[in-house]
């Protein structure tokens, strides 16, 4: 049977660095790979080709470095090795525009009204170094500044306000409404898988930190947090901690360090049982 | 101008695209689905030709339209509790007492944490939250916390889904936003208050005095005889009665909390019991600082509200049987809407 899954992530969450680590492990010779490639466009495998060439060159792989004619959307069949079955995972943009779409405008395609009618599971990008993940309040930060001896006595007086849009919302409240709209529009209630990937997740964790992914999700975007396991009946959820880049470029002397060892090896999986390099587990997971 | 726009409706049925008619034959002026979207950029496709074509696909492609998440005027909550049995919680009192800062507080406490052992479960009006908690926010440009006046003189409804820890269910709220204006004119006129007739189907009736002026020992009694008249009004015209249940909210707490001289007791649970006790179904009182500004260390934000709402949950779970049944049929009529599309 063909599962079908959803990469929803808005923009600069790390899709296309995780697809392009992927892409890696799909076409290596690995022993302990799951997938191979199933079908594809050919303009397609020549972006999919070009980003993983990026990464392997510990270059930025964003879609502009590359001078490649490449549709919006990618969608690739692999087949797990293990089980034999097909999956076919959808990213409709890489830019995350399409999401923001959504949210605006209140409306989306006929095409994706029936791929959320097909998919089983959904895989969601965050980049935790958004400072928009969750609305900063006005009282949070007059709390911090009063601890801190402030005593000035403020006054809106005078002030314009902004007006309001939707590009002021916070990314949990769009996420929380894309999956809203995916249940909403649905027509059966069969349960989704959603496997939650905070990226960049090298920039979370140092070696005097440490923090399960579960805990950082519902420190950081606590309503996304609470409405999926709220829903249980609908949801059954999994939160991974991902670095597919593994550390930052600019850190010359570690990326010389790391350089030595097989590619595979900067890339940091953790769940809250183990870490891992294989950055396959969150889409085995979601496709079991 | 127009000619280089497209109707376009939020509405999935109505063809204003097409035949430039609205869906509920209102004025496009009027109808709050209908929006103009520009048409494709000329210049772009002269200059080029294959992005532009890729443009034009795009909008060209047949669209669903989704839910709009803004708050719900009262003809539309059908399309909230047609899926879902609801609780209708009606907020009351005059302009400036606290009402919409309790509805934008409690999503304001959902974005930062759960609310003790309540979860954030879903709402298909986070747009309405959202712009009600805007001069909250930084991007706003406020320095201290505001709300914007409620100007609509009709009911707006609010959905909020929330999960008590211990429950398997999610409870549905639809929360009621008016303007105080509208609550003013109908505490002293019959006619107003019968155009607020829509408040006998309220599960529960919460009715904001506004802490600031009856801090003031000169404004208090105004206050007061506002929410009186506007309490025996209702009864009057048999809005409330006997099966109604009234929350007495005093806002703005942070006030109080050091004011050993305000006696809760004696200035508001006596004189309100006394009058309407025996008239109405449930009467209770509760202190509420959704945003205080002073006292923080001892007035958190959102004070008094976790006991609101778990107030305004309880019925459900002691909920009659007759209720019980219809909540039973709602949920087949949800099953329904799913069956009926496969």
């Amino acid at each position: 049977m063909e599962r079908k899954i959803l990469f929803v992530g808005l923009h600069g969450t790390g899709k296309t660095t995780f697809i392009a680590a992927f892409w890696y492990f799909v076409n290596s010779d690995s022993p302990t790979k799951k997938f191979k490639m199933e079908t594809l466009e050919s303009g397609e495998h020549e972006y999919l080709n070009g980003i993983c060439e990026n990464w392997l060159q510990y270059k930025n792989v964003s879609r502009t470095s590359l001078n490649v004619d490449v549709s919006e959307e990618i969608i690739v069949s692999l087949r797990n090795l293990e089980t034999d079955s097909v999956v076919e995972l959808s990213v409709p943009d890489f830019s995350g525009e399409t999401f923001n779409t959504h949210f605006r405008d209140r409306e989306w395609t006929e095409k994706f009204d029936q791929l959320i009618n097909e998919i089983s599971g959904l895989v969601i990008f965050l980049n935790p170094c958004d400072t928009n993940n969750r609305p900063q309040l006005i009282s949070d930060e007059n709390d911090a500044a009063r601890i801190l001896g402030d005593t000035e006595i403020k006054t809106n007086t005078g002030i314009e306000f902004n007006p309001w849009s939707t590009d002021m919302v916070s990314n949990q409240v769009k996420l929380v409404e894309e999956l809203q709209f995916i249940v909403h529009q649905r027509r059966h209630e069969k349960q989704l898988k959603v496997a939650i990937i905070i990226s960049l997740w090298d920039k979370v964790e140092s070696e005097d930190v440490s923090i399960e992914p579960e805990i950082w999700l519902v420190n950081n975007l606590p309503l996304l947090n609470q409405y999926i396991q709220s829903n249980d009946k609908i949801f059954e959820s999994r939160v991974y901690g991902v670095s597919a880049q593994g550390l930052d470029y600019d850190e010359t002397e570690k990326k010389n360090e790391i350089a030595e060892k097989k590619p595979e090896e900067r890339i940091i999986v953790k769940t809250s049982k183990e870490v891992s390099n294989d950055i396959t587990k969150p889409i085995i997971w979601v496709s079991e | 101008m127009e000619d280089l726009q497209i109707k376009k409706c939020r509405q999935e049925n109505c063809k204003v695209s097409i035949d430039g008619k609205c869906l509920e034959s209102l004025d496009l002026d009027t109808c709050p689905h209908f929006y103009f979207e520009d048409k494709p950029d000329i210049v772009d496709i002269e200059e080029n030709q294959d992005e532009s074509e890729d443009r034009l696909t795009k909008l060209n492609e047949k669209k669903v339209a989704l839910f709009t998440g803004q708050a719900l005027a009262v003809e539309n909550i059908q399309l909230i509790s047609n899926q879902y049995f609801c609780q209708k919680i009606f907020i009351l009192g005059e302009s400036g007492s606290g009402k919409t800062t309790l509805i934008a507080t409690i999503f304001d406490l959902f974005q930062k944490n759960t609310i003790n052992d309540l979860q954030f479960a879903g709402s298909l009006t986070q747009i309405g939250f959202e712009e009600r908690c805007h001069l909250a926010r930084f991007n706003s440009e406020a320095v201290v916390p505001a709300t914007e006046k409620t100007k609509s003189p009709e009911f707006d409804f609010l959905h909020l889904a929330i999960k008590k820890n211990s429950s398997e269910e999610n409870i549905h709220l639809l929360l009621s936003d008016i303007s105080g204006e509208k609550l003013k004119s109908a505490s002293s006129s019959s006619m107003a208050i019968r155009e607020l007739k829509l408040m006998e189907q309220a599960d529960k009736i919460v009715i904001v005095l506004d802490g600031a002026k009856v801090s003031n020992k000169f404004e208090r009694p105004a206050v007061l005889f506002q929410a009186e008249n506007l309490i025996q009004r209702a009864i009057d015209e048999k809005i409330f009665n006997k099966k109604t249940d009234i929350n007495i909210v005093l806002s703005k707490w942070d006030i109080f909390a050091e004011d050993g001289n305000f006696n809760f007791q004696n200035i508001i649970e006596i004189p309100f019991s006394k009058k309407f006790g025996d008239k109405v179904g449930i009467l209770k009182f509760s202190q509420l600082a959704s945003r205080p500004e002073i006292n923080f260390d001892k007035i958190p934000l959102g004070y008094g509200i976790y006991n609101l709402i778990t107030d305004w949950m309880t019925l459900c779970e002691e909920m009659p049987e007759i209720n019980k049944i219809y909540k039973e049929l709602e949920n087949e009529r949800w099953f329904n809407k799913f069956s009926r599309i496969n």
